[in-house]
């Protein structure tokens, strides 16, 4: 048994809105790696039911956060597409053909994608900051909320109350400049916790690369990045049973924009500046959790092109809000209900003046759970001042015939609504657009053995989603105004298998996951500018993915292989991007003492040294390693 | 049959003129110190010059233009849209300081004033601006640097004239590559960075023109290449018929006969551009001279009998001489 598992008592801050208490068998407690049993417990009404393809990937610290972001261990270890601009460029997602801005990311429970975007740069997120992070394909609007079309993605902070003080350090070094350092002091009480982590982190990003084989060799040039960042918890125990946790979250990220490889130089750079403040309080009965959660986010971003002349200074204020009851009624019963209220404040050089928007939205979920049936239902209206409609029902159906297999099926209505930019950017901004919206349907199937030793699944999922009003920019009414309009339409479907079988001994431990994904995304109507025939698959958006991932524990040794095929995709100029297929290894070594424990770590990424391409005319580094080391000092008292 | 002489007489008949004159529009009529440009239209709409005349849209609420600026940018440095009023030469044609700019996106258009009937443009100068030239040569972060990214990719930013002549579109059309790298040998690629002369008059003119770009860089959204060109130096044929009567002062030429040189007389402004044409109405030759009491070079005209036309931005005259 690991340190995770000790004998500590573990006492989760009513994070996902559910307890110990309400867990049920049949809620959602899958969970894709080795996870703090804290974590494992940690359900949702609102969370997607078990059988549907959810990852859940611990960060932690040492080789548990060996990344250069949150975009490169989405990456390295789930399935999602990330569309990346190569070392240190912008990083977005694409779950299940949706775009970046489908995509919800929530922090302990609060929306933080840009109001302005709409989207997240995975690149700017530190992992050292998350424990855990939950990634939950499908449509989950009336769970979420605005944006959550293709998925969400929760980033959670988890804290255990106990005796406790620790010191800890590292320091990482790689291949282009890489350098990590990470300091973190951890104080614990049995009614409060305190933790603060310090990450510095830099890079040159030089790589080499080749245009063609044939070519001789260059080096990626002004492509340097620094980011610097804190984060600070609070957690008190007001109650047995009730809980204040405070967040504080500050970073800088300074990055050149490099050139693109049709590009003799760039001057580009761009700096960022983000605040995130959160307070929740959680009160927890028998058969009741009050959650009332809220946030303060303020980010400013400054992006400067001399060259180009170019110089866009934005920035954002966000006051966001959830509450939230979930109690049993009776055996089998769940009922939640909450409030979700957020207000932005923009300003931008585009925008004539500032713009704010408000939101609010209630939602109501109702579950029931008979011998080998659960049923949910869960609805939500978002109110704001657009004025259209965005109610959306979830009808999610679970069946277990027997624990071998079960199956599931779901039915739901997404929106995302219009952000800031397409709403208010001068010239162009279009006030009248309607949310994006539509439905999904998914239904899936998956069998499972879970005795030790040895211990298998196999699953699959099935998914479609009609998107319509689906935001484009395009010339509106001249050439040289462009404008956002609802003009399109998507259908997204697909397949995904996944594959998991694992043996366990005393002496070590050994896993293997496979998984492949299918998308078709294709637009629904032809358009001619951007130029789109109907039926086409939309830009950076891979028909198939797969991958295969080996791990092996062996007492202090542990050590992972992923193999990663991403398909062709098409792009905006250069045709059709050609697939890859990445290799990368990880190799660890742990040793403890009553006192301290420490951790020596390798991590080769792109092994093979595949020469590919993400985004059109943006090289990608080859082989490149990381080598860490990282300790803990540790006093602590088992409860 | 007409006699020789009798027929230029006709030909310098008012209001029965078969002879046109030729006007070089420079865009010099705007008030524009050096190193600025115009891309409000006062009044709003257009900007005339001469006979011809710009479309000119602006919003003042953004600060927004489309259709043509005038410009006396000289800064061929700087890349990137800020520096879009530029021409890569650093003036205008002939060393002149106006020129228009034009954001040629899907097309711009030129054509002539209401009151220029008659008239059509036999020519006119194209370059490449700054901004487009720098984004060809050096890419940027839309655009790609023609050549791509080994080099050998046979790029090329081109402009179709499509010709209008009363009303009617023509068949013919013409291209003017503003940059070509579609030959073989990396040495002949070309990027323009002079004022070049595309001319009309083997089409027979037009009253207007159409402007259309096309680039070997496009993408799902059009063009990447900025679709910028400046135009300088328009060059139109305005029938006598259509002249300020008043304007069309006859010249006393002396010697006449001659037969190296004649001496024109003082009168005639200080810079005016001269025409000579034979009996047929073709021109021999023509240029831009410090005329006013000074002698004009003729001993390489053949024999025979010549008319002489000196003008200016106001009038103009003619004479006739004999070449012995």
């Amino acid at each position: 048994m690991n340190f995770w598992m000790s004998k500590a008592y573990v006492y989760i801050i009513c994070l996902f809105q559910s307890s110990l208490a309400l867990a049920q068998d049949h809620l959602p407690v899958d969970s894709a790696l080795v996870l703090p049993e804290a974590i494992v417990t940690a359900t949702s009404i609102r969370d997607p039911l078990q059988g549907s393809h959810q990852e859940d990937l611990p960060t932690g610290r040492g080789f548990g956060s060996a990344w250069y972001s949150l975009a490169d261990l989405l990456t390295r270890h789930s399935n999602i597409y990330i569309k990346s601009y190569g070392g240190g460029g912008v990083a977005t997602t694409s779950i299940r053909g949706g775009s970046a801005s489908q995509t919800r990311v929530l922090w302990n429970g609060l929306p933080l994608e840009n109001p302005m975007l709409g989207q997240m740069d995975f690149s700017l997120l530190p992992v050292d900051i998350i424990d855990v992070i939950r990634v939950r394909p499908g449509g989950q609007s009336a769970g979420w909320g605005n944006g959550a079309i293709a998925g969400v993605i929760h980033l959670d902070n988890v804290v255990q109350f106990g005796q406790k003080k620790e010191v800890s350090a590292g320091l990482e070094q790689g291949s282009f400049g890489w350098w990590k350092g990470m300091a973190g002091i951890h104080l614990g009480h049995q009614n409060w916790q305190a933790a603060t982590r310090v990450i510095y982190q830099q890079a040159q990003n030089n790589f080499s690369y080749r245009i063609r084989p044939d070519q001789p060799s260059q080096e990626q040039a002004h492509a340097q990045t620094q980011q610097v960042a804190g984060f600070q918890q609070i957690h008190f125990k007001l109650k047995n049973h009730q809980t204040l946790s405070i967040y504080g979250w500050w970073q800088a990220n300074d990055r050149n924009i490099p050139p693109t490889t049709r590009q003799n130089n760039s001057m580009a750079e761009q700096a960022d500046r983000i605040l995130r403040t959160a307070i929740h309080w959680c009160n927890q009965s028998r058969n009741a959790i009050w959650n009332v959660r809220a946030g303060y986010f303020n980010e400013a971003m400054d992006y400067q092109d001399p060259a180009a002349g170019l110089v866009s200074a934005n920035s954002f204020q966000t006051v966001v809000q959830e509450s939230s009851l979930q109690w049993q009624n009776r055996p089998g019963q769940t009922i939640q209900l909450g409030l979700t209220g957020s207000w932005h404040h923009a300003q931008a050089t585009a925008y004539s003046g500032k713009q704010n928007q408000w939101r609010l939205s209630p939602f109501l979920g109702f579950l029931q759970e008979w011998k080998h049936w659960v049923t949910r239902l869960i609805v939500r209206e978002e109110i704001s001042g657009l004025a259209h409609s965005t109610f959306s029902p979830q009808l999610s159906v679970q069946y277990i015939p027997a624990s071998r297999i079960r199956f599931h099926g779901q039915v739901s209505r997404n929106y995302r609504l219009p952000t800031l930019n397409d709403l208010y950017w001068q010239p162009g901004g279009n006030p009248d657009l309607l949310p994006e919206s539509g439905w999904s349907y998914e239904t899936g199937v998956q069998l499972r053995e879970m005795p030790k030793p040895f211990s298998w699944s196999l699953s699959a999922v099935f998914y479609s989603r009609l998107i319509r009003n689906w935001i484009l920019w395009s010339p509106a009414s001249t050439p040289q105004i462009w404008s956002p309009q609802n003009i399109s339409k998507v259908w997204s479907r697909g397949v995904e298998f996944r594959g998991y079988c694992g043996y366990e001994a005393d002496l070590f431990q050994i896993t293997l996951r496979t998984g492949y994904d299918y998308v078709r995304s294709t637009n629904e109507i032809a358009l001619s500018i951007p130029l789109i025939a109907a039926g086409s698959q939309l830009v950076y958006v891979p028909v198939h993915q797969a991958f295969v991932g080996l791990a092996i524990t062996m007492q202090k040794f542990q050590m992972e292989y992923r193999q990663h095929y991403t398909g062709p995709v098409s792009s905006l100029a250069a045709g059709q991007l050609p697939g890859y297929d990445l290799g990368s290894i990880g190799l660890s070594y742990r040793s403890s003492r009553p006192r301290w424990r420490g951790e020596w770590y390798l991590r080769v990424d792109n092994l093979w040294n595949a020469d590919y391409r993400v985004v059109e005319y943006r090289p990608m580094p080859g082989i490149s390693y990381r080598l860490g080391f990282h300790f803990q000092i540790i006093n602590q008292k088992s409860n | 049959m007409i006699k020789p002489f009798s027929l230029l007489l006709v030909l310098l008949l008012p209001g029965f003129s078969q002879a046109n004159a030729q006007d070089t529009i420079g865009f010099e009529n705007f008030a524009l110190p050096l190193d600025t440009f115009l891309y409000q239209a006062d009044p709003p709409g257009t900007f005339v010059s001469g006979a011809v005349v710009l479309p000119n849209f602006f919003d003042p609420t953004y600060g927004f233009w489309s259709g043509w600026s005038l410009s006396s940018m000289r800064d061929t440095l700087t890349p990137g849209y800020g520096n879009s009023f530029s021409v890569i030469s650093g003036e205008g044609a002939n060393h002149s300081d106006h020129y228009a700019v034009t954001y040629c996106s899907p097309s711009c258009t030129v054509r002539l004033g209401a009151s220029a009937a008659g008239t059509v443009i036999l020519g006119f100068y194209l370059n490449n601006t700054t901004y487009t030239y720098l984004s060809m040569r050096d890419g940027d972060a839309f655009a790609k640097r023609f050549g791509g990214e080994t080099g050998t990719d046979p790029d090329f930013l081109s402009v179709t004239v499509h010709l209008y002549r009363d009303g009617e579109l023509l068949m013919d059309s013409l291209v003017v590559y503003l940059a070509d790298f579609r030959a073989d040998d990396a040495a002949e690629d070309r990027l323009l960075h002079e004022w070049t002369y595309t001319d009309l008059s083997a089409l027979g003119g037009a009253d207007s023109i159409l402007f259309t770009m096309q680039s070997s860089d496009v993408g799902i959204y059009g063009i990447n290449t900025p679709t910028y060109f400046a135009l300088d130096n328009v060059v139109v044929s305005t029938p006598v018929s259509a002249r300020h009567q008043n304007s069309n002062i006859p010249l006393s030429l002396f010697p006449n006969p001659a037969r190296d040189w004649i001496t024109l007389p003082s009168g005639v402004g200080t810079n005016p551009s001269y025409r000579i044409y034979d009996l047929s109405g073709r021109e021999y030759t023509s240029g831009s001279t410090k005329l006013a009491g000074s002698k004009l070079d003729v001993h390489a005209l053949p024999a025979g009998f010549y008319l002489l036309k000196i003008e200016s931005a106001f009038d103009h005259w003619t004479g006739k001489f004999i070449i012995l």
